[in-house]
């Protein structure tokens, strides 16, 4: 199998030659240390031999708008705004936290100009994936999600949670306007070709529960997501959902609205793979569950192998299962642990999968 | 008709500013103390949304919305308060280190400390070492709290700890430390005198290192 038939059949619940393995952020110290380049802005061409490279199945690829992404590249601490007029001080990479947004109620909104979906640079970073991704890699066209980008972008959580309580009419235009976007946005790059799947990065839940009601998710953002999670599978493709934290209360909903898969199953936010696979069997396929904050950044990379075998353990055996960290590869993962992840897929994740009960001690 | 200041309890609870406003108004219109206003309404209402919090029963909108209920009254009642009777239980900073600009999880925990009746410095984000030793100094706070969204950027808070050494200022101030990859072990490795995973919790902490409660 390619890397793009073997992640795609688990993707759609089947089971390939072995498990696949995907990541969607690298730090710049690994990207260094691999490839031999300082990566200035996340570009296509880099992440696709790096993927290659580090002998995983999917490059993950966003649009251009994609908050956070630099579209040029800015000097340290230098303080500048994006085109929908969120306000960054350059620091980290590769994607930038927000110090300002730029909705703070209605007659800002009502002033509020959307991108362009046809700017020259929106496909960039996909069409260089695209065109160095040599090996036959899945390609994944990354977006974000309604809630991420009301209570981190347009709006900050303060103002969203104002205007839930006081101008609920407010989030429920924004996310109309953020909706139509999007969508085009994607229609875009599949039209282009080569999308893979599309990933919808969402992030609903902090460490120990949700970050609004599951009410609220119901009334300002599940209807949402649910039209684009469906505009999205009308164009012929599946939806991963990459959505961290404690999220419990909300899978349900999540599974409702035909997700096929969810990333990263958070296991620091005490989000259990075991379970997410026997609950939701045939329903949402589970990618992730290795602990980035502990285990990946161990001094010993043998932590690494066992919770990797435990992960193929608890979730590979019927496939259905891609396999990554449990958010992404940033500084303080030392290579040599990434790549006992990758060696230990590929030598316990070749379907049918035996492991001895030993091993998992 | 005399105010029925259980409205003044429920709007914070509920989290609206202007109810919250209006019944603080004419309370105080009719001579009711503010100490009995601040400590029979508005504090207990601020426990008992921490309180649903814990139990899973409010989110973080809750608290920040009832936070800002609690401040808008008590903004009102400080000119009125002098004398011995403190409007504030204490006096602390508040910021996220050194290259780190998260500040959400940050913003919120001071909107509580606020609502709970603390004076709050808030030192917003990118904050150095000196700027803390300072701010303990020219402030006189009584904790100071630091936050990190980054495990690049948590050791900071070492660096921080070790500063206020420096200058002797550590026996002066509590230190409490939170964000998402700081836990309760590597705060008491770096000399923290408390950790807390939310917002709640850390107003609950900091009335314990005043002495509260």
């Amino acid at each position: 199998m390619t890397p793009r038939e073997r992640f795609m059949t688990a993707l759609r619940g089947g089971r390939p030659d072995r498990v696949p393995i995907t990541e969607h952020l690298f730090s710049r110290k690994l990207i260094k240390e691999i490839l031999g380049i300082d990566a200035v802005l996340y570009d296509g061409k880099v992440q696709a031999e790096l993927a290659s490279k580090v002998g995983i199945d999917a490059i993950w690829t966003p649009v251009n708008g994609f908050c956070g992404i630099e579209e040029t590249p800015h000097a340290e601490d230098e303080i500048y705004k994006d085109e929908w007029g969120v306000t960054y001080r350059k620091n980290g990479w590769p994607i930038i936290a927000q110090i300002d947004t730029p909705v703070k109620n209605r007659e800002d909104w009502e002033k509020y100009v959307m991108p362009d979906v046809d700017a020259p640079y929106r496909l960039r970073i996909f069409k260089d994936t695209k065109s160095a991704n040599k090996d036959e890699l899945a390609i994944v066209l990354g977006i974000l999600g309604p809630f991420t980008m009301m209570s981190w972008y347009l709006m900050d959580f303060m103002t969203l949670s104002i205007s839930m309580f006081n101008d609920p009419d407010l989030v429920h235009e924004m996310n109309e306007s953020v909706l139509d976007w999007t969508l085009k946005v994607v229609r875009k790059a599949i039209d282009d070709g080569g999308v893979d799947c599309v990933q919808i990065s969402d992030d609903w839940g902090s460490t120990t529960s949700l970050l609004i009601s599951p009410d609220s998710f119901r009334t300002f953002f599940i209807p949402y997501f649910k039209r684009l999670v469906d505009g999205i599978k009308e164009m012929g493709v599946p939806v991963i959902m990459h959505n961290d934290g404690c999220l419990w209360e909300i899978l349900p909903d999540l599974a409702d609205c035909g997700i096929d898969a969810l990333h990263p199953v958070e296991r620091a936010a005490g989000m259990d793979l075991k379970r997410v696979k026997e609950e939701y069997s045939g329903r949402i396929v589970p990618i992730g569950n290795v602990n980035n904050k502990v285990t990946m950044a161990s001094d010993n990379p043998e932590d690494v192998r066992k919770e990797v075998l435990q992960c193929l353990d608890e979730a590979a055996r019927d496939g259905g299962y891609i396999i990554s960290t449990d958010h992404s590869i940033h500084d303080l993962i030392p290579y040599r642990n990434f790549k006992c992840l990758v060696d230990t897929v590929h030598e316990f994740g070749v379907y049918p999968i035996n492991i001895d009960a030993d091993r998992l001690r | 008709m005399e105010t029925n200041l259980n409205q003044l309890y429920d709007a914070i609870l509920a989290g609206k500013l202007e109810d919250a406003v209006s019944v603080t108004n004419q309370a105080i219109a009719e001579s009711v103390a503010p100490q009995t206003i601040i400590n029979d309404y508005m504090v207990k209402a601020m426990e008992e949304i921490g309180a649903r919090f814990e139990a899973g029963k409010a989110y973080v909108p809750n608290l920040l919305m009832s936070a800002r209920a609690m401040k808008g009254a008590l903004d009102i009642l400080k000119p009125l308060i002098g004398g011995d009777n403190k409007v504030t239980i204490g006096k602390l900073c508040i910021g996220t280190v050194f290259g780190d600009l998260h500040d959400i999880g940050k913003n919120l925990v001071a909107s509580m400390f606020e609502g709970c009746g603390f004076e709050v410095i808030n030192l917003g984000v990118n904050v150095t070492a000196d700027k803390f030793v300072e701010t303990v100094k020219n402030e006189k706070v009584d904790i100071l709290c630091m936050s990190a969204l980054l495990t690049t950027t948590m050791n900071y808070m070492k660096t921080v700890i070790d500063a206020l050494k420096e200058a002797g200022l550590r026996d002066q101030v509590k230190v409490m430390v939170g964000g998402a990859p700081v836990n309760e072990k590597f705060a008491m490795e770096i000399g923290a005198d408390a950790y807390t995973d939310n917002a709640n919790a850390a107003v609950v902490a900091a009335k314990k290192l005043m002495g509260i409660n």
